[in-house]
This record gives structure tokens, C-alpha cells and sequence, in this order.
């Protein structure tokens, strides 16, 4: 059953978001994209915060937003729980008056609002907390007030926005602990918003993926790493992704990229069929020497190191070739081929190794 | 050859298996067989047979590790 459906179109400047979809209750969604792409704008207009100019929202049935129908509730009328990024605590509130705010909103007395906001710091072991001001929390804690605020109204819809962005590095892994388990619990739609690919996968079973205010793909996790459909999803799963067009060439099966032929083996593809394809980092072998290289490998491709990055133990080279490719390979093959920017190399990949999926 | 393949394993063909598409080339690695599937194409191209000398060429990053328990 779909529970939040959205069709959002709104434009700031020079800034337009047109996004579609439809989210149901107890899936969790992760919505990913780069800075920039619109991601907490259309948090702040789920939320009530922005108006949208054309379009509907509606969760559970009611309609919160319809320009069309001069329909628009504001975010309290809303069935909806909110972390936002950074949190957002009141400051001048103490802990317990965070969480009670929205059901103080709701018109709910006060003591009845505390009583239910302290069970719930309780819930998130936080209870000792209640008086203490926001500026005195530390980013565990203060995340899990402001997880027990987007609860206490019992939302239809809770949208977390980088939920994990307060936090320094040593207590993410107890609080992402702590977020899955208030997802999992949490009956309703969830909207995660995140620019990090790791902590969407690992909180949604679900991702849309949105970039410059339009979506790109939605998918599982598993897809989505399978089958990329733009540079920014491949480069978040660290795959080369090539689009081109099935082509041939001397009898045998090529892409043609546009910027470069890639042999692949034979797929039964008509020419002329639109393609993407992945190569992964490490498929790609580097050969430093003046002529070409001779062996089984379709794809023998002159380029030059653009750039060097080291991941941990993991070395990318990134080459300007055509097309361009990142290789991965090991620090042990750095040092003994010693690469460096602006160095000719060969890259050399099985065409076996391309996987190629319908455009 | 300068290559970042960290194994590269001197051996002779022991068969060619060609295939419509693909082809199973078996190598003799100091009486250790490594398989290699490449395309039917590559293989003609290079003109692979048995006995012919070769060098297998495998990526570290792509050698699995079983450990006996």
C-alpha cells in the first residue's frame, strides 16, 4: 500500500526540483545524492517548511499539498517526524521539552506532553537527560533526542535528514545502531536522506537516487550496485561506467562510446542497440612499455595517469584514455612500476570483464 | 614487460576448448593447471595450441585465499 505519495515541483532561482514517488509503510527509502542535489529541499517541502509550486503530496490518505486545489497544511497538521541535518534541538529547551514541543503543538497539555516525552528519552536510554540543555549534549545524545522529537507525534511519515552527520566518527557505529533500530521499529514510511552510499545501503532496503533536482534511478542496494545508471551512481559503487552504442568492428562485438571503442564478448546484441556497461577497478591491468602489448585481452586502450588517489590499502588511478577509465591496483604495483601523473600506460582489459545491460 | 598484474606465471598450453563465444584455454604452470576463459576471438588472434609457451597473467586482487580447517 503507498503511504506518502509525492509529486513535487518547485523552483528556487535558478534551482528546479521535480521529483516523483511513492514510498510505502515499513519499507525504509534512502534517498541519495551528491551536495547540491536537492535533497533537503524536498525534505523541508515533504515537511511543510517550503511550498511547492505544482503537484501533490498526500501520506495515509490525506492530501497535506495541492497547489492546484489551493490546498497546503502546515507542519504541524502534518502527520510527520523530522530529524533534521544538524539536528536542530531548540537550544533554549531543555531535553524533555524538545521532545514533548510537537505534542504541546498538537494542543496535548503539558504534563501529559512530558510524561510521554520521558518515556520515550527512557525508550532511546536517555532519560537521565530530560533537564539538560542542548549546547551541554554530546552528538550521541543529542541524536537521540532528536530521534524521540521526530517520534513523539507517532508520525505517519518520519523523514531523517543525514541523520549521522552530527556524529564524529568514533560513535557511528553505536549510532547507526541505535537509527536501524528506531527504523525497524517504526511502523510508517522513512525517508533516510543521505549523501553517504555506505549508510544507505546500510539503512534502506530501497534507494532513489537524485541529482541537479531530478531523480535518476531507484533500486535495492543490489541493484543499484549491479547496474549503475549515471557517473554519479557508478562512481558511489566504484564502478567504471561506460555508455555507448553496440557497434562492430573487424566481425567482432565493440561499444562504441563515442569517445572510444571497448571489445566485449558477444552478447547477441543488434548494432545500433543503446548500452551501458561496467568495468570494475580492479578488472583493469596497467602496463608501462613503448609498444603495445601483446596477450588474450581485447582491450588494449593508451592512456595517461591523470591522477593517483590511495584508499586505505587500495591504490585508483584515474586515466585520461578513451574512454576514461579509473583502474584500481595495489601499493606494491605503484611503488614497482612507479606511476606517476602525466605517465603513458596501457590499460589493458579482458573483454569478459566489461559487463554490459541495456540503456 | 612493466605491468601491475603482481602474477604473471610462465607456462605452456595444455588445450584449447574453443566455444562459439568464449574459450577455455588450460595452461600447464610447473605442472599446476590454471584455466583461463577468453574470448573465441582472442584466442584465434593470438593463435593459441597446445605446447605453444605462454605466460598467464592474474591481478593479486583477484586471487582468492582458502585456508585448510
Amino acid at each position: 500500500m503507498t503511504e506518502l505519495a509525492a509529486r513535487v515541483e518547485l523552483r528556487r532561482g535558478d534551482f528546479s526540483l521535480e521529483v516523483a514517488f511513492d514510498l510505502e509503510a515499513g519499507e525504509t527509502v534512502a534517498l541519495l545524492g551528491p551536495n547540491g542535489a536537492g535533497k533537503s529541499t524536498l525534505v523541508q517541502a515533504l515537511a511543510g517548511l517550503v511550498p511547492i509550486d505544482a503537484g501533490e503530496v498526500r501520506a495515509a490518505g490525506v492530501v497535506w499539498e495541492q497547489p492546484g486545489a489551493g490546498i497546503r497544511l502546515s507542519p504541524q497538521q502534518r502527520s510527520v517526524g523530522v530529524m533534521f541535518q544538524g539536528l536542530r534541538l531548540f537550544p533554549a529547551l531543555s531535553a524533555l521539552d524538545n521532545v514533548a514541543y510537537g505534542l504541546r503543538a498538537q494542543g496535548i497539555a503539558r504534563d501529559a506532553a512530558r510524561s510521554t516525552a520521558l518515556e520515550l528519552l527512557r525508550h532511546f536510554d536517555v532519560g537521565e537527560l530530560a533537564s539538560r540543555m542542548p549546547p551541554t549534549l554530546s552528538g550521541g545524545q543529542a541524536q537521540r533526542i532528536a530521534l524521540a522529537r521526530a517520534l513523539a507525534v507517532e508520525p505517519d511519515v518520519m523523514l531523517l535528514d543525514e541523520p549521522m552527520s552530527a556524529l564524529d566518527v568514533a560513535n557511528r557505529a553505536e549510532a547507526r545502531r541505535i537509527l536501524r533500530s528506531a527504523l525497524d521499529d517504526f511502523a510508517g514510511v522513512k525517508l533516510v536522506v543521505t549523501h553517504e552510499p555506505l549508510e544507505a545501503m546500510a539503512l534502506a532496503g530501497r534507494l532513489i537516487i537524485i541529482e541537479d533536482g531530478r531523480i535518476v534511478q531507484t533500486g535495492t542496494p543490489a541493484e543499484i550496485r549491479s547496474r549503475p545508471r549515471s557517473q554519479y551512481t557508478a562512481s558511489l559503487v566504484g564502478l567504471n561506467l561506460i555508455n555507448g552504442i553496440i557497434a562492430s568492428r573487424d566481425g567482432h562485438t565493440v561499444i562504441d562510446t563515442g569517445d572510444g571503442k571497448l571489445a566485449i564478448a558477444g552478447h547477441g546484441l543488434d548494432p545500433g542497440t543503446a548500452v551501458r556497461a561496467t568495468i570494475h577497478p580492479r578488472a583493469i591491468t596497467l602496463a608501462i612499455q613503448k609498444e603495445r602489448p601483446s596477450s588474450s585481452a581485447r582491450n588494449v586502450i593508451d592512456a595517461e595517469v591523470a591522477n593517483i588517489e590511495l584508499i586505505g590499502d587500495r591504490v585508483r588511478v584515474l586515466l585520461d584514455a578513451r574512454p576514461p577509465l579509473t583502474a584500481e591496483v595495489t601499493l606494491e604495483a605503484l611503488d614497482e612500476l612507479e606511476l606517476q601523473r602525466k605517465q603513458r600506460v596501457w590499460a589493458i582489459v579482458k573483454a569478459t570483464q566489461v559487463d554490459v545491460y541495456p540503456a | 614487460m612493466g605491468l601491475s598484474a603482481r602474477n604473471q606465471l610462465a607456462g605452456t598450453v595444455k588445450s584449447v576448448n574453443l566455444g562459439t563465444v568464449m574459450t577455455e584455454v588450460v595452461i600447464d604452470v610447473g605442472g599446476h593447471e590454471i584455466v583461463s576463459a577468453i574470448t573465441r576471438s582472442s584466442a584465434e588472434r593470438l593463435g593459441l595450441s597446445e605446447g605453444q609457451a605462454v605466460t598467464a597473467i592474474i591481478k593479486a586482487t583477484e586471487v582468492l585465499i582458502a585456508t585448510e580447517d
